[in-house]
């Protein structure tokens, strides 16, 4: 680390004086990465990766600094961490900064916001302005009278006055206010009920004690954690917090170093104890990991082959979830074509052709747009209703833990919290939404 | 060696002497190392001032062409390195793309999937063999096929477990395809040089000629050799065919195994 910081002043041609070695120190101590200098990059997490390259971007005290989606990916705190970093320098060295995100939590917080919708501004003005102008359409979520009007999780909006109780929005409501604006219509999801009518168990997933070295680092410490039938389970936590590697050891794909794992109501020993298993479960990895080079009904067609489905079910169902999922214009393109949103509710296709009756998603809603992932929220939601399937959910976005029957949280590889959205609400009554509650649990701790 | 004595004698005595040597240009670059050896040799005598002529003539290959030669040696090289790649390749952009851990996730035994997988580019290999055989080995460069082409077609399949052995086993070490690349180079090429591809066999030292007993493209070579060159029947070119099964079996077992762990 620190010979990325001696490179970046080298190729800078910054003179190592004493000056530069008392403002190196204060962006390290800032980045709270004084004690890292000798650890390889390779070897941070994503979220001191990210404080890393943007103090690496300011040892010249740039002027102009451009950042594109610096927090992608990273969770609350170190997001947190990286905009006192941004605000200190811009407050001390005057530095015009000029950043993109994906987060309106984010955007709210900077002096003066553009927002962007396929290609074009939709609207610029302060925080304040902005959201100002989106109260006049946000109300408590109400059924829609009309085409005019959308009703996501926690909100509807409407062009047309409802008679409903206001909402205080937040900046997200821009993107579905400007959809209906233009009248794009924004396709309704459906689920069918599952062919299959196997009972699923009260309890679908049981491990006690699950943990997981590598090397000294303990990924996951002695994990109690426990998935009912039809619920949906939030699993938060910062960068290397252990979430993927829970669900890794869940799925077999890491092995267990200690502890109890049940599965549908059979304890896991050994490989052959997954196997039959493996018909019944339905994965999201966080890539969505299709192949390139097939189009996507051929990646669909492929998944229902190993699936042993006979070749009639796999188009009826192919065909079937295109049109239900909104993916069916683009069947026959390549993944590496088509925006994140499609690729994300094609791949949740992939995972369900099969009919599985548990389903673990690690971090499906990454880099993706506000609109796509409250479509895809509505659709666990559906998939919950319709089919009784039950979900493991790993996610960066605290908004969505509120869509969550229960949330899990982890904080190297510690289990902290397990608890329903509502009971944790209740618990901290002064937090406004649930990033505060995370950002508490994380800090109290530590 | 007989002959050679007969000849000294003759020319101790102060008679004619003549000598006649036999080479077997099959083997082409032993054949020519031999051949330029015994010129110097020879040429040092003519020095003196006696009376000495020499005469060679060629049965084989008249024109001493080394390109016939040189296309499929150096075409069997590359069929090694193809197959070790490509299966290497199949395996790690599986694990690259994130799509390896929805394989692990089918409900589909993990020997077929890893014998499906590695099989699927044996037979691309396969198609490229056939179609550069015939188009540059055979038509642009007018090797001669004195054998059946079938005997090598199954040679080149046997072998092709060989390679798809070492593939399987850089895919379970690597994390990249990067890495695919540098390890197969550095695996690949002592494997070519000690095949006899680049440099005769018997030219090698002792302790080199020992090792290249297990190089499966030895066995290979030699094999295709034969039955480009000599025509050999296949009955017998059982020894080059023992050689690639055995050492191409255990490669590509070890490769399963080492893959197999990972699944």
């Amino acid at each position: 680390m620190g010979e990325h910081l001696d490179f970046f002043a080298d190729i800078r041609r910054l003179r190592k004086d004493g000056a530069f070695r008392d403002y190196r120190r204060k962006l390290l101590r800032m980045a709270g990465l004084e004690r890292f200098t000798d650890r390889p990059a390779g070897k941070l997490s994503g979220g001191m990766m990210q404080k890393l390259s943007l103090i690496c971007t300011l040892l010249h005290h740039p002027k102009l600094l451009i950042l594109d989606e610096p927090t992608t990916g990273v969770d609350p705190l170190s997001r947190l961490e990286l905009w006192e970093i941004l605000d200190g320098i811009r407050r001390g060295e005057g530095t015009v900064a000029l950043v993109s995100t994906a987060y309106m939590q984010e955007a709210a917080r900077m002096d003066r916001i553009l927002l962007f919708d396929e290609g074009e501004i939709i609207a610029t003005g302060t925080s304040r302005e902005l959201l100002l102008d989106a109260a006049a359409h946000t109300y408590e979520p109400v059924p829609c009278p009309s085409h005019r009007c959308i009703r996501t999780g926690h909100y509807t909006y409407s062009l047309d006055p409802l008679d409903a109780p206001r909402k205080a929005p937040t900046l997200e409501a821009l993107f579905f206010i400007n959809a209906l604006r233009k009248n794009k219509a924004i396709p309704q999801i459906e689920v069918t009920p599952r062919e299959n009518a196997e009972p699923i168990p009260e309890i679908v997933m049981e491990a006690r004690g699950l943990t997981k070295r590598f090397g000294d680092f303990v990924a996951d410490d002695h994990i109690d954690m426990e998935l009912r039938g039809g619920e949906i389970l939030g699993l938060l936590g910062a960068n290397g917090a252990g979430k993927t590697t829970f669900m890794k050891m869940l799925l077999g794909l890491y092995p267990i170093d200690e502890g109890e794992l049940t599965l549908l109501g059979r304890p896991i020993r050994s490989a052959r104890d997954r196997r039959e298993l493996k018909s019944r479960i339905g994965y999201v990895s966080r890539h969505f990991a299709l192949y390139k080079d097939l189009t996507v009904r051929e990646n669909l067609l492929y998944f229902t082959n190993m699936h042993r489905l006979p070749l009639s079910t796999a188009q009826e169902r192919i065909a079937r979830y295109a049109d239900e999922l909104g993916f069916a214009p683009y069947i026959d393109a390549l993944p590496t074509d088509l925006p994140l949103g499609i690729n994300q509710r094609f791949s949740l296709a992939a995972a369900l052709l099969h009919e599985p009756v548990v389903l673990f998603l690690d971090e499906p809603t990454s880099g993706v747009d506000a609109i796509a992932r409250n479509q895809f929220w509505q659709l666990l939601e559906l998939l919950k209703e319709r089919w009784g399937i039950s979900i493991l959910i790993t996610t960066h976005y605290m908004s969505e833990a509120e869509f969550c029957d229960r949330v899990v949280l982890l904080k190297e590889g510690k289990k902290i919290a397990d608890d329903t959205v509502e009971n944790l609400h209740r618990r901290f009554p002064e937090a406004e939404s649930f990033e505060e509650i995370f950002l508490r649990f994380y800090r109290e701790d530590g | 060696m007989g002959r050679w004595s007969l000849g000294v004698g003759h020319y101790r005595r102060g008679g004619p002497a003549q000598l006649d040597l036999l080479l077997d240009a099959t083997a082409a670059s032993q054949a020519f190392t031999t051949l330029s050896y015994l010129h110097n040799i020879v040429l040092r005598f003519s020095r003196l001032p006696l009376p000495i002529e020499i005469k060679s003539h060629k049965l084989f290959n008249q024109n001493a062409d080394d390109h016939s030669f040189m296309a499929l040696t150096e075409m069997l090289s590359v069929i090694t390195l193809l197959i070790v790649i490509l299966t290497a390749a199949v395996f790690v952009k599986e694990k690259e793309d994130g799509t390896w851990d929805i394989m692990l996730l089918m409900p589909v035994d993990p020997k077929v999937t890893i014998l499906a997988k590695s099989l699927s580019q044996v037979a691309v290999v396969m198609g490229g063999v056939i179609l550069a055989l015939g188009f540059v080995v055979l038509g642009a460069f007018d090797t001669p096929l004195n054998g059946s082409f079938w005997a090598f077609v199954l040679l080149t399949f046997c072998y092709s477990f060989a390679s798809a052995g070492i593939g399987l086993f850089v895919a379970a070490v690597s994390r990249d395809v990067m890495q695919v690349a540098q390890l197969s180079i550095l695996i690949m090429m002592p494997l070519i040089f000690l095949s006899g591809a680049w440099t005769p066999i018997h030219a090698m030292h002792p302790i080199l000629q020992t090792l290249s007993l297990f190089s499966p493209l030895r066995y290979y070579i030699e094999g295709s050799e034969s039955i480009f060159y000599r025509g050999t029947a296949f009955a017998d070119l059982w020894p080059d065919f023992l050689g690639v099964i055995l050492l191409g079996g255990a490669l590509y077992l070890y490769g399963f195994r080492k893959i197999g762990k990972l699944f």
